[in-house]
C-alpha cells in the first residue's frame, strides 16, 4: 500500500481508498467478480513481496500467496467491515506464514515475539546474497540489494512490523491488530526496525 | 532522552510517509507474483463466484451433537445409578419384616430346647425316611435363601444376589459367627459332609440365586406353615452334633463346650450318642487334640 504511504495522500484519500477496498470485498461477496480483480490488481504485490521478504524462497511464497488468496475467497461469506481490509488481508497472510513456520518448526526457528534486549544486540548488518554482490551490480543496483538485504535480516517481529507498514500500508494499531501485541510493542518494533535500516544505509560508501 | 525523541520523531516521519527509507524500500522492491501465478487465483475467485453466493459460515457438523449426546448419556447414567440406590435403600426393610423375625424366632426356640437332644430320632429320621426326604430335598432346591416380599420385584432378586443381601444376614450371621468362632479349617467341608442330605441342598440352595415367582410362592407357603427347625437352623448345622426330637439345634460356641457336652452324655449313661457326638465332633474338628478322657 505504497500509494497510502505517498507523501501527497491526503487522509481523506486514504480513508476513501480504504472503503473502496472494504467495498470491493463486499461486492466480491454478492458475487461481482470484478470487485476481486481490482482487489487483487491493488494489492497482489504488497502480499506477495510481504511473504517473500520473510520467506526468503519465491517458491515458497508463491504457494503461500496463492493459499492466503484461496483462503479469502473461501471466507468472502464471513467477511464484515469491522477494520481495514488491508489489516484483515494481512492478518490471513499472517496466519498463513505462522501456519508454515509451525509446519516447518525445527527447520526455521521462529519467534514473532523478540525481547527488547536481544533486539538491541541484533544491530549487525547482514551479509549481502552472492547474487546480489557489487562486483555484479551497477551501484544503484547495488544500494537496493543491500538495503532488501538488510530488511531481509532484521529480526522477524521488527520485519514483520515494517513490511506491514511499506507492503500493507498498516499503521501503528493496525500493525499491533494484525500481529496481535499492543500499541507500544508494535510501535517499538518498527522503530528499531527504522532505526537498524537507517544505521545499515548509513554504513554502505 | 533526546535519541528517544530522535527516534520518536523518525518513526513520526517515517510514519507519515515519504522517508528516505520508504523511497528507498519502494525502489526496491518490484517483486510482482507470476502471471501463471495471477491466472490461477483470478480463475478460481471467478469459479467460487460462478458456483453460487459465498457459503455462510457453517459450524461443523461434529460439534453440534456431542455435546447433547454427552448431556443425554450422564442423564441417564445418573437416573439409573439413582434408581438402582433407591432400590437398594428400600429393598432390606421390606424383605426382612417378613423373614428376619421368624429366624429371630426359630433361633429363640431352638435355644430353650435343651441340649439333650436324642441322636436317635435324627438316625431314624435318616435311616427311615429316606424317600421322604429325598422329595424335600427336592422341593427346598426350588426355595430362595431369603425369599422377596414381593414376587415381582424384579430388580431385587438380582440386587440380593450380587451382594450380600441385607434380607438373608439374619439368617446367615449365626453360622458367619460360628465359623469365625470354631475357627474350623474346613469348615464348609465339614459341615456338608456332617449334614443330612436335605439340609446340605438346603445351604447349596441358599448360596444360587432363584427364580423369583414360583420359588417365593413355595417359600411363601412354607412360612405360612410352622416353620420346621432344621429349615431355619440350617446355617447352624455345623455345630450341631445332636437334636431334640423335635430337630431343634444346639448349638455350641467352642469345641470345648461340645466336649463338655458330649461328657455330660456319657456321664448320664448315654454312650451311644456320646460316640456319635465324638464322631461327629471328629469331622469337624480333624485337628483338634482330643483330651485324653474323651479318647
Amino acid at each position: 500500500m505504497r500509494t497510502n504511504a505517498a507523501a501527497s495522500a491526503t487522509l481523506a484519500d486514504v480513508e476513501a481508498e480504504v472503503a473502496a477496498d472494504e467495498d470491493l470485498m463486499l461486492r466480491y461477496a454478492a458475487g461481482e467478480a470484478a470487485a476481486f480483480d481490482a482487489l487483487y490488481e491493488r494489492h497482489k504485490g504488497g502480499v506477495y513481496r510481504y511473504l517473500l521478504r520473510q520467506l526468503r524462497d519465491q517458491t515458497l511464497a508463491e504457494e503461500l500467496f496463492q493459499d492466503i488468496w484461496l483462503n479469502l475467497i473461501n471466507a468472502r461469506g464471513r467477511y464484515r467491515v469491522r477494520a481495514k481490509f488491508t489489516t484483515w488481508l494481512y492478518t490471513l497472510a499472517r496466519n498463513r506464514l505462522t501456519d508454515h513456520y509451525r509446519r516447518q518448526k525445527g527447520v526455521v526457528a521462529i519467534s514473532f515475539d523478540v525481547p527488547e534486549e536481544e533486539e538491541e544486540d541484533n544491530l549487525q548488518e547482514p551479509e549481502a546474497p552472492s547474487s546480489e554482490q557489487p562486483e555484479r551490480r551497477l551501484l544503484a543496483q547495488e544500494q537496493l540489494a543491500r538495503f532488501i538485504a538488510l530488511v531481509e535480516g532484521l529480526p522477524m517481529a521488527q520485519r514483520e512490523a515494517f513490511l506491514l507498514h511499506e507492503e500493507g500500508g498498516l499503521g501503528i494499531d493496525e500493525i499491533a491488530a494484525a500481529t496481535g501485541v499492543n500499541r507500544e510493542t508494535a510501535k517499538s518494533r518498527l522503530r528499531y526496525a527504522i532505526a537498524k535500516l537507517k544505521a545499515g544505509m548509513d554504513d554502505c560508501p | 532522552m533526546s535519541d528517544a525523541h530522535d527516534k520518536d520523531q523518525e518513526l513520526e516521519n517515517h510514519l507519515r510517509g515519504g522517508s528516505a527509507l520508504s523511497q528507498h524500500y519502494d525502489a526496491a522492491s518490484t517483486e510482482t507474483p507470476s502471471t501463471e501465478l495471477d491466472a490461477r487465483i483470478l480463475a478460481a475467485a471467478r469459479r467460487a463466484v460462478r458456483a453460487g453466493p459465498a457459503p455462510l459460515p457453517v459450524r461443523k457438523k461434529p460439534m453440534r451433537w456431542p455435546i447433547p449426546l454427552a448431556t443425554a448419556a450422564i442423564v441417564v447414567l445418573s437416573a439409573t445409578v439413582i434408581l438402582r440406590l433407591a432400590e437398594q435403600v428400600h429393598q432390606p426393610p421390606v424383605a426382612t419384616s417378613n423373614v428376619a423375625p421368624q429366624a429371630v424366632e426359630a433361633r429363640r426356640a431352638a435355644e430353650q430346647i435343651a441340649p439333650a437332644a436324642g441322636m436317635d430320632d435324627r438316625k431314624n429320621r435318616l435311616d427311615g425316611k429316606a424317600p421322604r426326604l429325598q422329595e424335600e430335598k427336592k422341593t427346598v432346591v426350588t426355595v430362595p435363601a431369603a425369599p422377596p416380599q414381593n414376587a415381582a420385584g424384579s430388580l431385587a432378586q438380582p440386587l440380593r444376589d450380587e451382594s450380600p443381601s441385607k434380607d438373608a444376614q439374619p439368617a446367615q450371621q449365626p453360622r458367619q459367627e460360628l465359623f469365625k468362632e470354631f475357627n474350623a479349617p474346613t469348615v464348609k467341608q465339614g459341615m456338608e459332609e456332617t449334614l443330612p442330605m436335605e439340609e446340605s441342598a438346603k445351604m447349596k440352595t441358599e448360596d444360587r440365586a432363584a427364580p423369583a415367582s414360583e420359588s417365593a410362592k413355595m417359600e411363601m407357603e412354607r412360612l405360612a406353615s410352622p416353620p420346621p427347625a432344621s429349615s431355619l437352623a440350617a446355617p447352624r448345622a455345623v455345630a450341631r452334633p445332636q437334636t431334640s426330637s423335635s430337630e431343634e439345634p444346639v448349638v455350641f460356641k467352642t469345641p470345648e463346650l461340645w466336649l463338655e457336652h458330649i461328657r455330660e452324655l456319657r456321664k448320664a449313661g448315654k454312650l451311644s450318642e456320646a460316640e456319635a457326638g465324638l464322631i461327629q465332633f471328629r469331622k469337624v474338628y480333624p485337628d483338634y487334640a482330643l483330651p485324653a478322657d474323651l479318647k
